[in-house]
């Protein structure tokens, strides 16, 4: 996907494959509510509306099907395709997105904390995220949607290499 | 080390005359009592009575607070305790200890005393500081040097308790008494305070209150005719009233900026910057130079066409920093500039241009929304709205080009500076040991586009800063440069 030199280099690795199918189940979830929102504003609109905000209205639920497709059909695969990360000798660096993308860089030396988050979704297909929290409130980066066994290894392991050559300044 | 001791007593007045401690207990009576007083006829014989009672009630209130109220300091902490009936105690670890304020109202001022905040590292919860009010100006200073050379003293790695004795012994270390100024307001600066949103709005927004009851405000009969315009009034007269109301609200921004900051001294003091400024209440705010990260300088659009600024330093763990972290509230820039070089460090590489495709960006942002709106109005027929869209719209190419123009990013060996904005201008200049982490955005038109926002993540300030639309090469090699090493991994 982003191969060519537009952006900074891309991380090693993908997430893991379950992911595609984490997000398809949010994408349905959304959709439905984007759906049934959409639905109820081309029905309950006035009559007495000024023209274009009645083309609006009855042109929603069109929109809403076209927010559907993307989410449930095209967004995971996307997704799936642009999220990275990798972990080197001195930092954790990250890829996420799908149009708009990301990268996050953070040097091993400056993490405070290390978190494993297992959401009831994330379960559901096997999942965890491995969170790296810095001093900064922006300086934060997650690796989202590892394969659980896989953020159970590299979670204790940053965790340990943080400590061993922490740097308390700020 | 200080013996556990109360507050200076002449607070008691302060307390007694301000209701500071009644206050809570007589919010609901005070209005009974007031209806009371206007309805029963009571005379004035009856209104003196309340007067006193209340007056009396709020002397016992003070007095309780102060019997129960005793700070020390012990070999590692500051111990505050309270509570008539249910005791509090906080402790402040000493080598947490962020930063002393030392504040005095006019009326502390009148009995020589000031109130004391020692604020604790942040981070355990918004509640994170001491107060003592208040102590008397002597023991201010005295609690001030002693809370903060004590962590300094810390710092070098002597245990805490000789520390403390070595600075009983010593009060005034040499390296305490050392004293340099940055910076001193010259009262001709204060002229810039009308271009000055946060001043303009003081004036403003009493002017509006005032406006709204001018019915019902005794206002003589000659006053109101000068307030008032006639039905049919002249242009002239029209022009006149706008011109009064203009200098009315012009003196009231200068009246404000100089109440801030009459007297503004910037100065170090051993190993803190110590900031003093205000004309009725004084404030005294320490910052720790070791914790000085980088500086802001920021000119809204008023003082930046009278070439004035205002520099704010970025500190770690440090809350409130805008108001907190002022180096200098109100200058020239030039002035600013000095200050922000000598007072935290030197940044002379000029900056980078950003490429004409960030032009494109800025101008397509700056007239996209007001050229939409103009469409709307314009398909929803109202075309007198539609054309004031359309000359706005028109208007926001200087806009646009003026953003362009602010954008600008550069590296030297030991930090970066960022600038942007039109409206809000702003240089911020960041130590590299201030950064914990790059983040690049990328959005779909950005690539096509072949630019990248680069966010310096920072543990001071607002987090992190923004260098917008830079190209990638540019990018990366801010990182590169800014970090080396440690973000290789981001670069082809």
């Amino acid at each position: 996907m982003n191969s060519s030199p537009t952006g900074p280099r891309t991380p090693a690795y993908q997430v893991s494959p379950n992911a595609i199918g984490l997000w398809t189940l949010q994408g349905v979830i959304s959709s439905i509510f984007v759906l049934a929102a959409a639905v109820v504003a081309a029905l309950v609109v006035p009559e007495q509306m000024p023209a274009p905000l009645r083309f609006l209205a009855a042109a929603a639920p069109y929109a809403a099907g076209v927010y559907a497709v993307v989410a449930v059909a095209i967004r995971p695969r996307l997704r799936y395709r642009v999220h990275r990360w990798e972990v080197t000798e001195e930092s954790v660096f990250t890829l996420t997105g799908w149009l708009a993308q990301t990268w996050t860089i953070i040097p091993i030396a400056r993490i405070q904390t290390v978190d494993i988050n297992r959401g009831a979704m994330q379960r559901l297909f096997g999942l965890a995220s491995v969170a790296v929290l810095t001093a900064s409130s922006k300086g934060t980066v997650e690796i989202v949607h590892l394969d659980a066994g896989l953020a159970g290894a590299v979670a204790p392991d940053l965790a340990s290499r943080a400590a061993a050559v922490r740097d308390e300044a700020t | 080390m200080l013996a556990e001791r109360r507050l200076d007593w002449r607070v008691l007045v302060v307390h007694t005359l301000t209701f500071k401690q009644a206050r809570a207990i007589l919010s609901s009576a005070g209005p009974l009592a007031l209806i009371v007083a206007l309805q029963g006829n009571l005379g004035s014989f009856g209104l003196i009575a309340i007067a006193v009672l209340v007056t009396i009630a709020s002397l016992v209130f003070s007095a309780l607070r102060w019997w129960r109220f005793s700070y020390q300091i012990d070999a590692h902490r500051l111990l505050v305790r309270q509570g008539l009936v249910s005791r509090s105690e906080r402790a402040v670890p000493l080598d947490r200890v962020r930063g002393v304020d030392v504040e005095a109202s006019p009326l502390h001022r009148l009995f020589r005393i000031a109130v004391l905040r020692v604020d604790a590292a942040a981070g355990t919860g918004a509640d994170d500081e001491a107060v003592l009010d208040a102590v008397s100006l002597t023991d201010a200073g005295r609690l001030r040097e002693l809370l903060l050379m004590q962590r300094v003293v810390d710092r070098s790695a002597v245990p805490a308790a000789e520390a403390v004795e070595a600075a009983d012994a010593a009060p005034r270390a040499p390296e305490v008494a050392a004293e340099r100024v940055f910076a001193r307001l010259d009262p001709r600066w204060l002229l810039y305070a009308p271009l000055v949103g946060s001043y303009l709005a003081v004036p403003l927004a009493i002017g509006a209150t005032l406006l709204r009851e001018v019915d019902s405000l005794p206002i003589p009969a000659g006053l109101r005719d000068l307030v008032e315009i006639p039905e049919q009034a002249g242009a002239g007269r029209i022009v006149l009233s706008l011109l009064g109301a203009l200098a009315v609200v012009v003196v009231g921004a200068l009246l404000a900026g100089a109440v801030a900051n009459w007297g503004f001294v910037l100065a170090s003091r051993g190993s803190n910057l110590v900031a003093q400024r205000g004309l009725l209440t004084r404030r005294t705010v320490s910052l720790e130079i070791d914790r000085i990260r980088g500086y802001v300088l920021s000119q809204g659009l008023g003082i930046r066409l009278v070439r004035a600024a205002r520099l704010t330093a970025l500190v770690t763990g440090l809350g409130d920093q805008n108001r907190r972290g002022q180096l200098l509230p109100l200058g020239p820039l030039h002035v600013a500039e000095e200050v922000a070089a000598a007072a935290v460090r030197r940044f002379d590489t000029p900056l980078l241009a950003h490429p004409p495709a960030a032009l494109r960006r800025r101008l397509f942002r700056a007239i996209g929304p007001p050229a939409l709106v103009a469409v709307v109005l314009a398909l929803l027929d109202l075309p007198v709205a539609a054309t004031i869209a359309a000359v706005v719209a028109v208007a926001s190419v200087a806009l646009g080009v003026d953003r362009y123009r602010a954008l600008g990013h550069a590296a030297d060996a030991g930090a970066l500076a960022v600038r942007s904005g039109s409206v809000l201008r702003r240089r911020v200049v960041l130590e590299q040991r201030a950064l914990v982490g790059w983040r690049v955005r990328q959005s779909w038109f950005q690539r096509r586009a072949g630019l990248v926002t680069v966010i310096a993540c920072v543990g001071a300030g607002e987090g992190g800063y923004d260098v917008l639309d830079c190209s990638t090469a540019q990018g990366l090699d801010l990182v590169a440069a800014v970090s080396p090493g440690w973000s290789a991994a981001i670069s082809w």
